[in-house]
């Protein structure tokens, strides 16, 4: 569950952060037993180091310490609808033509760059 | 580690440690200066005990993530040891009297009076 923090933070705790039906089932399992934590550092960096268990996508990854797949990787992106503003696209247009060697046209990266895509979309045009 | 080789010619300049960049002109030319936690530099030291404040003195433990900006201040494989600094009093301690200049770090900093933190391991979301 060390993820729900982060997951909530970015929006996707309908897929992830939580062990339930229907979500993404991305699993880390350590050997590390809650009521016998132990509280020398050593033991618990050496603890935290190794996952016994990894799944990826319901996939088991890592079966007891040993890597036996590399899983599937996504791309995440977020796709926010804004209402045009022109002032923001002269400003972007004016740093780029003053201070950066690339444009604005060649400054995207293609879409090949981009396998496996996870699209949050939000509608921010009602902000 | 930054895209922004004029960035890293300032660094260079501050610790005039080997300074590598594949392009220092180009968008997204990265570089690498090597920035090293001197023991014996009781700035350095404060530093590394500032950064385990913030998260210790956090009230929502939830609302705290663990990042170092991977691959920019430090990669991911290293969590474990800063779970373990966070983790263990015993281990901040041990590092924090191993300083050369262990009471001025104590002094200027909160962490050797912070206590050992237990955290729930049965959170619900």
């Amino acid at each position: 569950m060390t993820r729900a923090g982060p997951a909530k933070a970015l929006g996707l705790m309908k897929d992830y952060g939580g062990l339930a039906p229907g979500m993404n089932a991305d699993i880390a399992i350590y050997n590390i037993n809650p009521d016998k934590f132990p509280s020398d550092g050593a033991a618990i960096e050496k603890a935290f180091a190794q996952v016994a268990w990894l799944f990826k996508d319901g996939k088991i990854c890592v079966e007891d310490g040993k890597v036996v797949d590399m899983g599937h990787k996504k791309t995440f992106w977020v796709d926010a609808k804004v209402n045009e503003n022109k002032q923001v696209m002269h400003d972007i247009r004016e740093k780029f033509l003053r201070y950066y060697s690339v444009n604005e046209n060649n400054y995207p990266v293609p879409e090949s760059y981009a396998p496996h895509q996870h699209i949050i979309s939000v509608d921010a045009t009602q902000a | 580690m930054t895209a922004d080789g004029p960035f890293e010619h300032h660094l260079h300049g501050l610790n005039h440690l080997k300074w590598f960049n594949v392009d220092v002109e180009l968008e997204t030319a990265a570089g690498i200066v090597p920035f090293i936690y001197d023991p014996a530099n009781a700035v350095f030291c404060s530093q590394w005990a500032v950064g385990l404040e913030i998260p210790l003195y956090a009230k929502d433990p939830m609302r705290c993530f663990i990042t170092t900006d991977h691959p920019n201040a430090g990669p991911f494989t290293r969590y474990p040891r800063v779970y373990s600094w966070l983790m263990s009093k015993k281990t901040r301690d041990a590092l924090l009297n191993g300083f050369k200049k262990a009471d001025k770090v104590i002094g200027a900093t909160n962490l050797a009076n912070m206590d050992a933190r237990s955290r729930s391991t049965n959170w619900q979301p």
